[in-house]
């Protein structure tokens, strides 16, 4: 590749001399700096409290009954043995569930269509582990017992499993009102795409697989609840990502006033969005805790999880390309074809609708139609998993690159180049209509081949092991963050008598290191130490309202939330020290736990002498009220747009078939950083995930409905010995999506990596005569292609045109 | 029933279980110590991974019964007071948890490995790891961490 020698001498030089302008901005205060954790304390320690750690007197043990059929009518629940147990309190079928409403799906919408989703089964079974009973015992191994107990009597029916067949109007319906299962479709245009596609050189279609996974956070998901008759207050602990929402929610379902319900979010072992959304349980063990008048709780198994809770991703895409003969694209058509699962729940229509709106990445390429099917399958629902549509639309639009540059024997890194949006067209607007404020693919992917030197180093490779198979992969990725304006997310700040500032903030931090990284932005505003800040989460009663952590959001809405109410708190705090200084307010200086002004450094007031003040009005300025609290709900005018490119170097095991990523290289731009400590972390995490779609994940059912890997012994999360060291660093173009400047990167690795790794392991496998894979690349999979090839032995030249993914 | 007596982090603890009782569920529910946890009930996640007798198990994987006049410790036995050990504090200089579920199986696998092998390579670590799963960190700091930690028993440096 002439390219790659020219990047070994670039690159080379680059490494000599310093940069003229630097690419990352260098940080004034705490903001930017690698602070160590503030919350690592507790959870090193085995004091952290997760859901089944918390303590509740009198506590009962629930476990469900869950169908072992995919799909299949109810006609019967004998409960009769499991009461019999002396441990059993009660057995709860979809009878006895008086007076609560059903699970929301979407709103009924022109195209789109709402199911009603029961809490328990009523009639009809939709999905292999849909609960059909709750069990109420003393012990958690006795309400196993019993569960085992409940008799079930299950008229099977034939299932729709897989999408594509779903569609066909022989399949059965999941839903009878629902034809053809498809429950939303959804076809959006912008410019010319005919003429773009009759006057092109020639079109370039893929057809892909993009395979449904589990979240598989680390702790299972629970939920406890405790009412008191007396006050009717009710109060629940869940594994929740969105705690507001999961009130508002079970105050509709319960028919109890929202002020009666307290939800509360403990420590929670990950969530990746498999936390998103409210669940059955969540109803039902409210119900009998109503109902019983006793604290109940019930602890997820792994089973369980993989049953019950959401997957992710689940999309069958096909992509058309027209394009030119040098490799510009001049217009582009996706269809997707979403698995949604066996209910309309608002996750499986808006995740795919971002992956529509996404699917042009970061190319400039206005002409282009998307069509989405939202399909209904006797599987559990579809709903968020890490980048939630946008490691879709990444994977669809980087393979699709490749396959165009090998068609057309032209280097997949100079067709992206052809076809990056320049940094002079920002902000771009989006055939989607997205605006993309700022960005800059050309800088991240030239910063990434200088300081990687993976071109070189491939190269190398395959000079000093003729006989290895070795492959490099790029992806050059976007996503949307920042999501708004109706999902606000708040914060309030307060500063004690004694100076102590208080945070509180919604939504549910859950290893993200929220505790730090608002602790640090309070702590540049108001001049205080972060250990004189303390930040508490996760409870209804802290905020009236916020909405959820989840879709890299935090730092952009939370973070902004949290500054702007430090800024109010150290507006007052400056009229109160002005008055006790007998200064002007708009001089003043808040640095070291002092509050001064330019002008006269030398008089200076304590932080705490002034938070004293606050609280004795007669000590205040006229007018002013007394105390320091200050609460902001932020709701960004627009969304944000980090990017970056990200570059691994596989090798194949040729006996064995097995992928080894032996080297994980990125450059993301993500605006500014709070912490990088913590956001490498976001990173490193995010690329094990995307890695382990690309390697090793698959929820597989077979033709039944049964899910055949439903336990970590065969759904293989990546371990140590899975994962590259990965190199991370950043470039920075500026964003005025919030005024902290931040873009996002929670998802920033799951959404690159994914197909960084697919298209490494198709460039070994060109190099060895190969084809096209889908995912997950398992060796059996690659180890098959590979023989293949080398009996047959022909040329790959157009292997890719039309290509299948085999999924 | 039968009646035991298990010695965790250097305490006694009397009870009368089932003898399907797990090891793990005595741990958290019987001696109330909850920082050892449940990940996966199948022995493939590592978070519930305590010692016994120095040697490391999955607490998931054992009965109760069968830990009868061992010597367990959980992560709730290693930091001196507010003395953190050398291991917990590596994790934390070097950000090797993100929501910690995963963290006290992690730290207690290495708490034996770093007994067995006192200067691993980082392929050594990563190997003595690979029955213990992270969704969070990608292991890389975690590794990192374990190879920090090595160092500073090496050199018997407890508090810096």
């Amino acid at each position: 590749m002439a390219s790659a020698q020219q990047t070994i001498r670039s690159g080379a030089a680059a490494r000599r001399k310093k940069p003229k302008t630097p690419l990352v901005k260098k940080p004034q205060g705490l903001v930017g700096r690698p602070l160590k954790r503030v919350e690592d304390h507790r959870l090193l320690t085995g004091k952290g409290k997760f859901l089944a750690d918390i303590p509740l007197p009198g506590l009962l043990h629930a476990a469900f009954v869950r169908s072992p059929y995919a799909r299949a009518r109810l006609k019967h629940v004998d409960s009769v043995a499991a009461v019999s147990l002396h441990t059993t309190i009660a057995v709860f079928t979809a009878k006895d569930l008086h007076g609560i409403g059903e699970l929301p799906t979407v709103e009924e919408a022109p195209e789109k269509h709402p199911t009603k989703r029961p809490v328990l089964v009523q009639d009809e079974v939709r999905y292999l582990g849909e609960a059909v009973a709750l069990v109420i015992s003393t012990d958690p191994y006795a309400a196993e017992d019993a569960a085992e107990l409940v008799d079930v009597d299950y008229e099977p029916l034939e299932p729709v499993v897989d999408p594509i067949e779903a569609m066909l109007p022989s399949s059965p319906r999941v839903h009878e009102h629902i034809p053809n299962n498809i429950a939303y479709h959804l076809k959006k245009e912008n410019g010319d795409v005919e003429s773009a596609f009759s006057s092109s050189e020639g079109v370039l279609t893929l057809e892909l697989e993009n395979q449904r996974v589990s979240p598989a956070p680390l702790e299972p998901r629970g939920v406890a609840a405790s009412y008191d008759a007396g006050s009717s207050d009710l109060t629940i602990w869940s594994t929740t990502q969105d705690p507001h929402s999961l009130r508002a929610i079970l105050s509709a379902g319960l028919r109890l006033p929202e002020a009666k319900i307290t939800v509360i979010a403990p420590d929670m072992g990950g969530a990746f969005g498999q936390k998103i959304s409210v669940y059955p349980e969540d109803f039902a063990i409210a119900f009998a805790a109503i109902q019983l008048g006793r604290p109940v709780k019930w602890l997820e198994s792994r089973r369980e999880n993989m049953l019950a809770g959401t997957h992710g991703r689940g999309q069958v895409q096909r992509i058309e390309l027209a394009h030119a003969n040098d490799g510009r694209v001049l217009g582009v058509k996706a269809k997707i074809v979403s698995d949604g699962g066996a209910y309309s729940t608002s996750g499986a229509f808006e995740i795919p609708e971002l992956t529509c709106a996404m699917v042009t990445g970061v190319y400039d390429v206005q002409d282009v139609r998307t069509e989405l099917y939202s399909v209904l399958t006797n599987k559990v629902p579809q709903d968020a998993y890490r980048g939630a549509g946008r490691p879709e639309a990444c994977y669809l639009i980087e393979r699709a690159m490749n396959a165009l540059a090998h068609k057309l024997g032209l280097d997949p890194l100079e067709v992206r180049r052809k076809n990056f949006i320049p940094s002079s067209k920002y902000p771009y607007r989006t055939a989607s209509g997205y605006i993309y404020d700022s960005g800059d693919s050309l800088l991240a992917l030239s910063t990434l081949l200088e300081r990687s030197q993976v071109l070189s180093r491939v190269n190398e490779l395959r000079k000093r092991f003729p006989d290895r198979l070795f492959g490099l992969g790029f992806s050059t990725w976007t996503e949307i963050t920042s999501f708004g304006p109706d999902f606000p997310q708040t914060a309030a700040v307060s500063v004690t008598k004694e100076g102590e500032v208080m945070v509180t903030i919604g939504g549910h931090p859950h290893g993200q290191g929220h505790f730090t990284s608002m602790i640090q932005i309070v702590s540049d505003e108001l001049g205080v130490e972060p250990g004189s800040i303390s930040l508490a989460e996760g409870d209804t009663r802290l905020l009236p309202w916020s909405s959820l952590t989840a879709g890299s959001r935090s730092a952009a809405l939370t973070g902004t939330a949290v500054l702007l109410s430090a800024r109010k708190v150290k507006s007052k705090m400056s009229v109160i020290a002005a008055k006790l200084l007998e200064d002007n307010p708009s001089e003043l200086v808040f640095e070291r736990g002092q509050i001064y002004s330019m002008a006269k450094p030398e008089r200076r007031i304590a932080f705490k002498e002034v938070a004293s003040a606050a609280y004795l009005p007669s000590k205040l300025p006229e007018g002013l009220e007394p105390t320091l609290y200050e609460y902001t709900a932020y709701a960004p005018p627009n969304f944000a747009f980090p990017s970056g490119a990200h570059a691994v170097i596989v090798e194949i095991d040729p006996e064995t078939g097995a992928v080894r990523p032996l080297e994980y290289h990125a450059v993301d731009d993500v605006g500014r950083v709070i912490n990088p400590l913590l956001a490498e972390g976001q990173v490193h995490g995010g690329v094990a995930q995307g890695l382990g779609q690309a390697l090793l994940e698959k929820v597989v059912y077979d033709r039944s409905g049964q899910l055949l890997n439903a336990g970590l012994g065969d759904y293989c999360l990546p371990s140590t010995t899975d994962m590259p060291r990965i190199n991370w660093s950043r470039t920075e173009t500026v964003t005025y999506a919030n005024i902290l400047g931040v873009k996002g990167i929670g998802e920033a690795g799951t959404i690159a990596a994914t197909p960084a790794l697919v298209n490494a392991v198709e460039d070994a496998l060109g190099a060895a005569g190969g084809e096209s894979l889908g995912m997950p690349l398992l060796p059996e999979l690659v180890w098959k292609s590979l023989s293949s090839k080398s009996r047959t032995a022909t040329s790959s030249s157009s292997a890719h045109e039309g290509d299948r993914a085999s999924g | 029933m039968r009646k035991v007596n298990l010695r965790i982090n250097g305490k006694d603890y009397a009870a009368e279980i089932e003898p399907r009782l797990l090891l793990v569920t005595f741990i958290r529910d019987i001696a109330g110590l909850t920082g050892t946890h449940i990940g996966c009930d199948t022995s493939n996640c590592g978070a519930c991974t305590v010692t016994m007798d120095g040697k490391s198990v999955k607490s998931c994987t054992v009965l109760a019964a069968q830990a009868e006049g061992k010597e367990i410790t959980t992560i709730e036995g290693l930091a001196n007071g507010e003395e953190l050990h050398p291991i917990q504090k590596a994790f934390w200089e070097h950000h090797g948890l993100q929501c910690g579920y995963c963290t006290p199986g992690m730290i207690m696998q290495a708490l034996w490995y770093l007994k067995l092998n006192p200067s691993p390579t980082e392929q050594e670590v990563r190997e003595s790891l690979s029955g213990n799963l992270c969704r969070c960190t990608g292991y890389q700091n975690i590794v990192d961490s374990i190879l920090a930690a090595a160092e500073y028993m090496r050199k018997g440096n407890q508090t810096r």
